[in-house]
């Protein structure tokens, strides 16, 4: 698990930042004291840090340029600032990606997930969602059942995909559709429904039976 | 300044001479001067007092004449005061005297105004940083506690932040250009995170997304451009069509020296009549009467930032049936 440090001076976002971070599976440290905000860094042994340019005591990019000295530590500035020569002085100064507040969340996340999948190439990044004795394979989008596999269409396989990692709750359906826009995959309600019966006629085919359960009026759920 | 105006100005004492003249004459005649003798004084006389008249119309002609090719030359006419000469003849100096006042007292309100000016553009700006740290919170609020109302709020936060960033582009038209950043820039992520950033409205309305292969790369400010294509695509969820299912396609063109991005919706289209003074600032139309939600900024500005950006923007509309908003991109070896 990848950690991430946060130096934000706005409490609630900061917290709220925090709970997003954890909600997406990061372990996350925040800084509230802003004296040797570089010592800290260091010291806390992240692999990433989010870093406000408008601090209290030192900003951002002296921040930035002081660890830079000592660290290849990846960096991404997140702010308020947003003129281009602002932007230019934060890539310039070593920070890795310039994010202007309001952050779009989805895009603040896929931003953080590349920056760590090149910095570390650890292939941390999984290849097998597995769920009871179905596996999806996300090389090849595939689903297998003991012997037998089957290929899944891009949403299918996104669809599946969400199912298995929230299993342990009933999933609106809301909560699909915007998990696959997402994805850029702009489908509405009724796709989502084809869909949803056409990963059952295939689950059906490699002998899955009665995977996916339709709550009425919630949402469906993995049994 | 013509001879006739000048000597129209000089009447009254072309009409003294006259009569001094003529008691000169009814003197000279009393004190039994010859005839032939008044003629050689009166005409002496009279010489005189043309020659006189005359240098002096050269001469004021002459410093008139000059100073007009000097504010002809001018851009700032209002700067004439600081640069004409210095009159020697007393009169003119009196005037020359007056008008550098005058000048002074409106360089000094310019210089005001432009004071005036550049700090509320500055509070704007800081303006914008403060409020877009509550919006950012808010939008972290929501997506951490996701239902049915939260979702509306954020919908409704997004139409404020776009509220803001018009404030923002607005404050800084006068100037843009040293605000961008001509880079690489893929067409696709622009869409893709302008859908994104609509992602609540557009399902919330119902809207179909289709998106044909964007995959090409160009040269502008990703920032700008994706403000632009904010504005089309706010539009076009503001001005869908209630009757039929309301759909939006993004397809590109592309040819030697251009990338063409089509943004189209099915929604209510805009009046034949209407459809030149659409970027016109302030101008709503009958859409905008009957929605009350419009400001006539949105394209507006983005007519202003794509003539800045060197694009060009187009809009092709049939009412009730489509609206096609087309920018013309040039690829990077055409940029000006």
């Amino acid at each position: 698990m990848y950690k991430i440090i946060i130096v934000e001076d706005d409490i609630q976002i900061r917290e709220e930042l925090k709970i997003l971070l954890e909600n997406s599976g990061y372990i996350v440290e925040v800084i509230k004291e802003f004296n040797d905000v570089e010592e800290k860094i260091l010291n806390s042994n992240s692999n990433l840090v989010l870093l406000d340019i408008n601090l209290p005591d030192k900003d951002g990019y002296h921040i930035c340029s002081k660890i830079r000295a000592v660290s290849k530590i990846p960096i991404i500035f997140v702010t308020s600032r947003n003129n281009s020569m602002d932007e230019l002085n934060g890539i310039m100064i070593g920070g890795d990606d310039y994010i202007e507040k309001p952050y779009n969340i989805p895009i603040l996340l896929a931003r953080i997930k590349n920056i760590l999948s090149r910095t570390y190439q650890k292939e941390e990044d999984e290849i097998n969602v597995k769920y009871k004795d179905i596996v999806l394979n996300i090389l090849d989008s595939t689903v297998s059942y003991k012997e037998s596999k089957m290929e899944l269409s891009r949403t299918e396989f996104k669809i599946l995909y969400y199912l298995i990692k929230n299993s342990n709750r009933i999933v609106p359906r809301i909560d699909i559709v915007e998990y696959m826009w997402d994805n850029q995959l702009y489908i509405d309600d009724n796709t989502l429904s084809v869909n949803i019966t056409r990963i059952r006629e295939k689950l059906s085919q490699i002998h899955v039976k009665d995977l996916i359960e339709t709550k009425r009026g919630q949402g469906y759920k993995l049994v | 300044m013509s001879l006739v105006k000048y000597i129209k100005d000089k009447i009254l004492y072309i009409l003294v001479y006259e009569i001094y003249c003529l008691f000169m004459v009814l003197y000279l005649d009393a004190i039994n001067v010859g005839t032939s003798e008044i003629i050689l004084i009166t005409a002496i006389t009279t010489f005189i007092a043309v020659f006189i008249m005359f240098l002096n119309y050269n001469k004021k002609n002459r410093i008139i004449k000059e100073l007009k090719q000097t504010i002809d030359k001018l851009d700032e006419k209002y700067l004439i005061g600081e640069i004409m000469k210095k009159p020697s003849n007393c009169e003119l100096l009196e005037y020359y005297k007056i008008l550098k006042l005058a000048n002074k007292s409106m360089l000094d309100k310019i210089a005001q105004s432009q004071r005036k000016q550049k700090e509320y553009k500055e509070y704007i700006e800081s303006w914008v940083h403060e409020i877009k740290l509550p919006i950012t919170s808010i939008d972290l609020y929501c997506n951490n506690n996701r239902n049915n109302i939260t979702r509306k709020i954020i919908e409704e936060n997004a139409k404020i932040n776009n509220y803001v960033e018009q404030a923002l582009f607005y404050a800084r038209l006068d100037s843009v250009s040293n605000d961008y950043m001509i880079k690489k820039t893929s067409l696709n992520e622009c869409v893709n995170n302008v859908i994104s950033k609509n992602k609540n409205a557009l399902i919330q309305n119902k809207i179909k997304i289709e998106i044909e292969d964007l995959d090409i790369k160009v040269y502008t400010d990703e920032k700008w451009l994706e403000f632009i294509l904010n504005q089309i695509v706010i539009n076009s969820i503001k001005y869908k069509s209630n009757s039929n299912g309301p759909i939006i396609s993004i397809y590109q063109m592309e040819n030697k020296e251009n990338v063409c991005l089509y943004i189209k919706d099915n929604g209510i289209g805009i009046k034949s009549s209407e459809i030149n003074r659409v970027f016109e600032k302030g101008f709503t139309g009958t859409n905008g009467r009957r929605n009350i939600k419009s400001t006539g900024i949105g394209l507006f500005l983005c007519k202003k930032l794509c003539d800045e950006l060197g694009l060009v923007i187009q809009i092709e509309s049939s009412e009730s049936e489509y609206t096609i908003v087309k920018i013309i991109i040039p690829k990077y070896e055409y940029i000006r």
